[in-house]
């Protein structure tokens, strides 16, 4: 099942997309990826995938008001929505949670730390289901 | 002419003394004059009337001795006769001698020819005594009729002397009553001179210090100039000295009054001063400006009325409240944008309360200095800074990845590349730590990171900073020792906070130390309100120069090893001073350096 896994990146930073993209790929996921906020939530709605990592700083619709979409449609709801991003003040994190974030990691990263995380909060979903 | 008032005084008591001496010289003469009354009727009088008296006893003697002569014919009578004439010429010699009354001439005129008339009757009686019927008859006929008148004269004599002895004291009564009424005349018209003197005098210096303070008076109600009250005449009088010397005192201040009021309505920092109650005492133009209150009266109004503000008034009373308190605070203020002004507008209040003499609080002085432009400064700074982190951050995430993907992959790659990789990984985290430090230092100073204090564990804190260092500090040859008071009571902070104090204080300790070294980290209490928190290297210390500088930004100690922007102490000072603590470094250069600071101990209930 893990193996299985499809996690939906929204980020609008074509490099950072190729790097994560890659990254999740060698550890066996399935990545699909969204370049702005509204494609992002369209996918998240048509195909719900496991797990989303969201960036805050998209064009077209914010992550804020993707997380709020995702969370307010019952097929997306219940998907673990890991938010990253380059803010890393209380504020914008504790939005992020007030929206129903699962998670936040500050950007930079590093592949360990995003694997982790991933890892973590798919292992959380199996576990519920 | 006009004359000094003490001038004035002493030709009034001159009078005074001149009309005192005048009446008692008089009195002087009017009592000689009556004893001079008194002694000569005793002398003019009396001894007149003493003369008179014993002119009759021996007359009368004499009188009995002629008698004796016609019974007994011896030599006996003759000789009372001759002895008592004796005394008679004597005392009428004296009665001659003190002739006083034109009459007495007269009187004792007639005396003489009488006593004549009568010593030749006698001679005559003598001379016939042979035969016994005849002497009786010629005594009855002619001795005793001028005895009798002699008698009689002498009789005159003493009542002419006594009635002018009547008359003489009947004048002295006289006299002295006039005498006694002159005095108490003039005594009356004294008391009245020294009365109206006296009244004269007062009102010559109470008018003119009554006018002086009624100027005064009006000068101060209706705040006039002391210059309008210009001396009018020549001054050559006291008072007038006195008036002169007090508009020029007044004057003199009012003028520098009015100097120190331009200067405060020309200061481009507004001022308000309040009283006790926290009612406007005054304020300056810059005050009005800022409040918004041009040509509306304000003395009065409550200080909360003002400013809005319950923090500033907190702080005012707080201060007056405390007087052997702080000297002053510093506070921000904030006027929000409102229908005359655009934009909101930021203030550095600095309060001072004003104590009197008796360091009792009389009020306080609050002074607001403009800092809009700064402040305005300093936030598009800290944008700045926020937007160029984001940049920053954003690439740097690419790069982290890309190497951290490389290097899981290094099974297959030379060594050479695999380090290349760990050098791109290392400078990546690097530029984001500084990146990071950017980002907490402005929000720190801005003060838009909240501190989330709690009842900590200080202790705990620093194992569990320690423990992450230990592995880098085994590497490095140094030993980490940890020396915690026993029973430490717990701290009132934000513990991530202090934390990354730590952490950079041991990052900067195990960076400095020598292989072999060791860093401290001691904590025990310092007073009552704090714990003391020490980091002691045996690193190359500090130049003295730079022990205050070191907690600014981006200072560095130049010629030393560096890892980062010089960020982390002033992080360390921003975070520990939000916590109301103190750091600062002590150090003997070639001897280590020993960072201090404190942190405030949790009080209960908090």
């Amino acid at each position: 099942m893990i193996g299985l896994a499809r996690v939906l990146q929204v980020e609008d930073d074509e490099h950072i997309a190729v790097v994560i993209s890659m990254c999740l790929k060698q550890a066996g996921y399935q990545v699909v990826t969204a370049k702005d906020g509204l494609e992002g939530l369209a996918i998240a709605l048509d195909a719900p995938p496991d797990l989303i990592l969201l960036d805050l700083v998209l064009p077209k619709m914010d992550g804020y008001l993707v997380l709020e979409g995702l969370k307010s449609q019952h097929q997306t709801r219940h998907i673990p929505v890991i938010v990253m991003s380059a803010k890393a003040d209380d504020e914008s994190i504790s939005k992020a949670y007030a929206l129903g974030a699962a998670g936040y990691l500050t950007k930079p990263f590093t592949p360990e730390v995003l694997l982790q995380a991933v890892g973590a909060y798919l292992k959380e979903v199996t576990q519920r289901e | 002419m006009t004359h000094t008032l003490r001038q004035r005084m002493w030709y009034s008591y001159l009078i005074l003394v001149l009309l005192l001496l005048a009446i008692a010289a008089w009195s002087i003469l009017r009592i000689i004059s009556l004893r001079d009354t008194v002694s000569r009727m005793i002398s003019e009088n009396y001894r007149s009337i003493v003369a008179a008296d014993n002119m009759v006893a021996a007359l009368e003697r004499q009188d009995s001795a002629v008698l004796l002569s016609l019974i007994d014919n011896s030599s006996i009578a003759a000789d009372i006769f001759r002895s008592s004439q004796a005394d008679f010429l004597m005392w009428f010699s004296r009665a001659r001698d003190n002739v006083t009354i034109p009459e007495e001439a007269t009187i004792l005129d007639s005396i003489r020819a009488q006593y004549d008339a009568y010593l030749l009757g006698y001679e005559q009686i003598r001379g016939t005594k042979l035969d016994r019927a005849y002497p009786s008859q010629l005594y009855i006929d002619q001795l005793y009729p001028k005895f009798t008148a002699i008698r009689q004269l002498c009789g005159r004599l003493l009542s002419v002397n006594q009635d002018n002895m009547l008359h003489s004291s009947q004048y002295f009564e006289h006299t002295a009553n006039g005498t006694a009424k002159a005095l108490s005349l003039a005594a009356v018209i004294s008391i009245a001179m020294a009365l109206v003197l006296s009244y004269y005098m007062t009102s010559l210096v109470l008018n003119p210090v009554a006018r002086l303070t009624e100027e005064l008076k009006s000068v101060r109600k209706f705040g006039g100039s002391v210059e309008a009250l210009a001396p009018q005449e020549t001054v050559n009088d006291e008072i007038q000295a006195l008036r002169a010397e007090v508009i020029g005192i007044m004057g003199g201040l009012q003028a520098q009054l009015r100097r120190v009021q331009t200067f405060l309505s020309e200061m481009s920092d507004g001022l308000v001063v309040v009283d006790t109650e926290f009612r406007i005492v005054t304020m300056n133009r810059a005050a009005q400006e800022i409040f918004g209150l041009r040509q509306k009266p304000v003395e009065g109004i409550h200080l909360l009325e003002l400013t809005h503000s319950e923090r500033l008034y907190a702080e005012a009373r707080g201060l007056m409240e405390k007087p052997g308190g702080p000297t002053f605070k510093e506070m921000w203020f904030t006027v929000p944008a409102s229908g005359g002004t655009d934009r909101r507008r930021y203030y550095l209040v600095r309060i001072t309360p004003l104590t009197g003499p008796d360091r009792r609080a009389e009020g306080a002085m609050l002074l607001f200095n403009e800092v809009t432009r700064l402040k305005e400064i300093d936030e598009a700074r800290s944008k700045f800074v926020s937007i160029v982190s984001h940049e920053f951050r954003t690439p740097l995430t690419g790069i982290a990845m890309a190497a951290g993907l490389l290097a899981r992959s290094s099974n297959d790659r030379p060594a050479k590349e695999v380090e290349l990789l760990n050098i791109i990984r290392e400078d990546a985290d690097r530029l984001n730590k500084t990146v990071s430090d950017l980002l907490n230092l402005s929000r720190l100073e801005s003060g838009r990171i909240e501190m989330h204090r709690a009842e900590e564990d200080l202790g705990q804190i620093i194992s569990a900073v320690a423990h992450t260092f230990e592995p880098q500090a085994r590497s490095a040859g140094v030993s980490i020792n940890i020396e915690v008071q026993p029973a430490l009571p717990r701290v009132w902070a934000d513990a991530d906070k202090l934390a990354l104090v730590l952490t950079n204080l041991l990052t900067n300790a195990l960076r400095y130390s020598p292989q072999g070294g060791s860093v401290t980290i001691r904590a025990s209490t310092h007073d009552l309100q704090s714990v003391l928190v020490s980091v002691i290297d045996m690193g190359p210390g500090i130049p003295e120069e730079y022990r205050e500088t070191i907690f600014e930004p981006f200072t560095q100690v130049p010629n030393r090893r560096t890892g980062g922007a010089g960020l982390g102490l002033a992080i360390c000072k921003e975070i520990i001073e939000a916590h109301g603590g103190s750091i600062w470094v002590e150090s003997e250069s070639g001897k280590g350096s020993t960072f201090r600071f404190t942190v405030p101990i949790a009080k209960r209930g908090q």
